[in-house]
């Protein structure tokens, strides 16, 4: 033996301290620098790590998951909440989208035509009955009076029936008793163009003789003087010469969407205009 | 013979185990060293050598995954093994009471002579909110200790294929 027993444990104790002191300075010598045994332990422990880290993480995912769900109705309440809220946020941001859209086509509009104009709101409609009116927020007030055209988007709406201060009444297009002077954009066949009801318009007046087709467009004449010349009406939906009068019998498709009819433009004309 | 391979790796999983705990339960705040535990039951159970030899590779272990110099947990755990040693030749170290109050000595031990090493290797000052950061732990580790001296005891019963003893110096 080469020491006495008795110091046994010291002289381990010692070496023991020793190789720690040892391993400690070499390491912060070579710092930057990773030892073999080091790599060995880290090669070692990376696949433990991964199989330990995926269990925990199990056990985690269900622990939060279904078994602890103090808080989940408050939180589920709150989120349900704030759903809510977005949702009528986000509807309300795409109303605004949609708006500015509208708006900025009968901008576009305003743009076109030659005449001053009012933008006016929709605010009632009575379509169901035979009778085929709006109501528009604007009136005498904001200058606006009874036989003015009445202009969408799309195309010619109809006329001021009536109007009061801030409110006026406008007779569409589509109103049995509206009738208007059209004419066909291809070939400058003149008419009158008659409400239908729920079925659209009817050109009428148009002799057999004449050659009209689907898909020709119908605009304004002009000449009753209460529309300026050039509005877009609409497009023939059929014709039909059959019919044993000496007229052809010829359906028109509104090009405005009268259910959907949401912002109107006013033509303002005056007096020396209609005239 | 199969143990002197099966510790050293059961004692690896054992620190990939605390580090996992740390980081995904507790949110890497507060780390729950199991290696310091088992460091102290092998002083109170191996003799010199065994103990020793163990001592030296769980803190080789912890450095090398830690990250840390090499060499401050070996340094460490060796001189936590000695003193535990030490302390279980005069005082009867089966009591839960003293295994905490022990423990909670040698976590505050070990974290104060980080706190001074650290600094002394690279530079700067010794933080002085040290004590509070380890404080915690060193209460978390002392709590979980008894457990743990108890769990140590069982998976030695298994290893060695002996009856479950006190935990008293074989």
């Amino acid at each position: 033996m080469l020491f006495p027993k008795k110091y046994r444990p010291i002289i381990i104790a010692c070496l023991l301290i020793i190789t720690s002191l040892i391993i400690l300075s070499y390491s912060v010598k070579q710092q930057s620098k990773v030892g073999f045994f080091r790599r060995l332990v880290l090669e070692t422990a990376a696949p433990l790590a991964n199989i330990v880290t995926v269990s925990f993480e199990g056990l985690n995912n269900a622990w939060k998951r279904y078994i602890f769900l103090v808080g989940l109705e408050e939180e589920n309440r709150r989120l349900k909440k704030g759903n809510a809220l977005l949702t009528q946020d986000t509807i309300q941001y795409r109303e605004g989208y949609l708006e500015g859209i509208r708006l900025q086509k009968l901008l576009t509009l305003k743009e076109r035509i030659n005449y001053p104009t009012i933008a006016a709101r929709v605010i009632a409609r009575d379509q169901t009955s035979i009778i085929k009116t709006i109501l528009i927020n604007k009136g005498t007030s904001h200058g606006l009076r009874v036989d003015l055209p009445v202009l969408a988007d799309q195309g010619l709406v109809g006329r001021i029936v009536e109007a009061s201060s801030h409110v006026s009444k406008i007779l569409l297009l589509i109103d049995e008793s509206s009738n208007i002077d059209a004419l066909i954009q291809e070939n400058r066949i003149q008419g009158i163009l008659q409400g239908a009801g729920s079925l659209g318009c009817s050109l009428k007046y148009i002799s057999k003789t004449e050659t009209v087709n689907a898909g020709n467009i119908v605009i304004s004449s002009g000449l009753s003087g209460l529309f300026p010349k050039g509005l877009l009406i609409g497009s023939v939906k059929s014709v039909d010469k059959t019919d044993s009068g000496l007229f052809q019998k010829i359906d028109v498709e509104p090009f405005v969407d009268f259910a959907r009819l949401e912002e109107v433009m006013v033509i303002v004309l005056n007096k020396d205009d209609e005239r | 013979m199969i143990n002197y391979i099966l510790v050293p790796f059961l004692s690896l999983i054992l620190i990939v185990i605390q580090m996992m705990v740390s980081d995904i339960m507790l949110f890497g705040k507060i780390g729950v060293e199991l290696s310091l535990i088992l460091v102290i039951y092998v002083g109170f159970r191996l003799d010199i050598i065994r103990g020793g030899v163990l001592s030296l590779i769980i803190g080789f272990l912890r450095d090398c995954i830690t990250f840390s110099i090499s060499g401050l947990y070996t340094l460490l755990y060796v001189i936590i093994f000695l003193i535990s040693m030490l302390a279980s030749h005069r005082i009867s170290p089966g009591k839960p009471a003293f295994i905490m109050i022990f423990t909670l000595i040698c976590a505050l031990f070990e974290g104060m002579i980080i706190a001074l090493f650290y600094p002394l290797l690279y530079g700067g000052v010794i933080s002085p909110h040290a004590l509070l950061y380890y404080m915690p732990q060193a209460l978390i580790v002392s709590g979980l200790s008894p457990i743990l001296f108890r769990t140590f005891n069982r998976i030695e019963v298994l290893l060695n294929g002996r009856d479950e003893r006190p935990i008293e110096r074989t």
